[in-house]
């Protein structure tokens, strides 16, 4: 591991610390959401969140920089071809159904304190799962998950 | 959207019925109101956690400055319908199997932040790249 690695590494430990408070908070936003088991370990609000695993490829579009997207873009070119495609799932230990979607289109920004608005564009990848995984508990479960 | 604390990709629980599903038909529908997300500006900084990219000589990737991530909603309705292709997976490499469809897709959706709201286009079929919906298994649940 050179420097700039072990540098990103200890950044990323930091940003690891602050996203498991976001993930505590995010879960007692979504505390119920999860079915039929909550999805907290129990119903302290220190509670560590009953988390996904992550699909075990994916890539690093931005290496050395930047983390690692366990994610697998689908590719315009096999829409005629979906047997081509790969693990459309962002979780692990998965059984139920994915969706995933690569479009594009335009609409409008407005600036909301002056009022002007202008014609933007954009492309989402966006999608869900739905349906049982295995926790980083080891346990079960049954959820449904927006890819945002 | 961050990635979780266990590295799974930007995915975030939703009420169960925010999803239906008629797979035999092809069709689903996402659909989600007010979901509270960051906005992380772009994908860079949402890959380097609002770090950017330095454009240092020897990589090659435009210098992006920091961002730090912003407090959003988001509320998004797509729909999956339509079937284009459809195969049967099984795939030993990635260990996954399943069936698969490609279909269209329509999306509309909207944003909301400090400052700034987006609202898209009236959903357009045409606007699809490509789409998939599938019922699979993965992981353990491939065998």
């Amino acid at each position: 591991m050179n420097e700039e690695d072990f540098a990103w590494r200890k950044i990323g430990r930091r940003w690891l610390s602050r996203r498991n408070l976001i993930c505590g908070a995010g879960a007692i936003a979504g505390a119920g959401l999860l079915r039929p088991r909550p999805v907290f370990a129990d119903d302290n609000e220190h509670a560590t969140c009953v988390l996904a695993n992550p699909i075990p490829g994916g890539g690093t579009p931005f290496k050395p920089f930047g983390v690692v997207v366990h994610h697998n873009p689908l590719n315009a070119a096999n829409r005629l071809a979906v047997a081509n495609i790969n693990d459309p799932s962002q979780i692990t230990d998965f059984d139920g159904f994915v969706g995933l979607t690569n479009i594009h289109g335009g609409g409008t920004g407005t600036n909301t304190v002056t009022g002007d608005s202008t014609i933007l564009a954009f492309r989402a990848d966006m999608g869900f799962s739905q349906g049982n995984f295995i926790g980083v508990d080891g346990r079960q479960h049954e959820g449904t998950f927006a890819f945002v | 959207m961050h990635i979780d604390s266990n590295d799974v990709f930007w995915m975030t629980p939703v009420e169960h019925d925010a999803v239906q599903v008629e797979f035999d038909e092809a069709r689903a529908r996402l659909k989600v109101d007010k979901l509270r997300v960051f906005d992380d500006h772009d994908l860079a900084n949402s890959l380097t956690l609002g770090m950017g990219l330095p454009g240092d000589p020897g990589f090659p990737y435009p210098a992006i400055a920091p961002k730090a991530p912003v407090r959003a909603t988001v509320s998004f309705d797509v729909e999956w319908r339509g079937i284009a292709d459809m195969a049967e997976i099984h795939n030993s490499a990635q260990t996954f199997k399943g069936t698969f469809y490609s279909t269209g897709t329509t999306i509309k959706w909207s944003a909301e932040q400090p400052g700034f709201r987006f609202e898209s286009e009236t959903p357009d079929p045409g606007r699809n790249l490509i789409s998939v919906l599938g019922r699979e298994q993965n992981g353990v649940f491939f065998t």
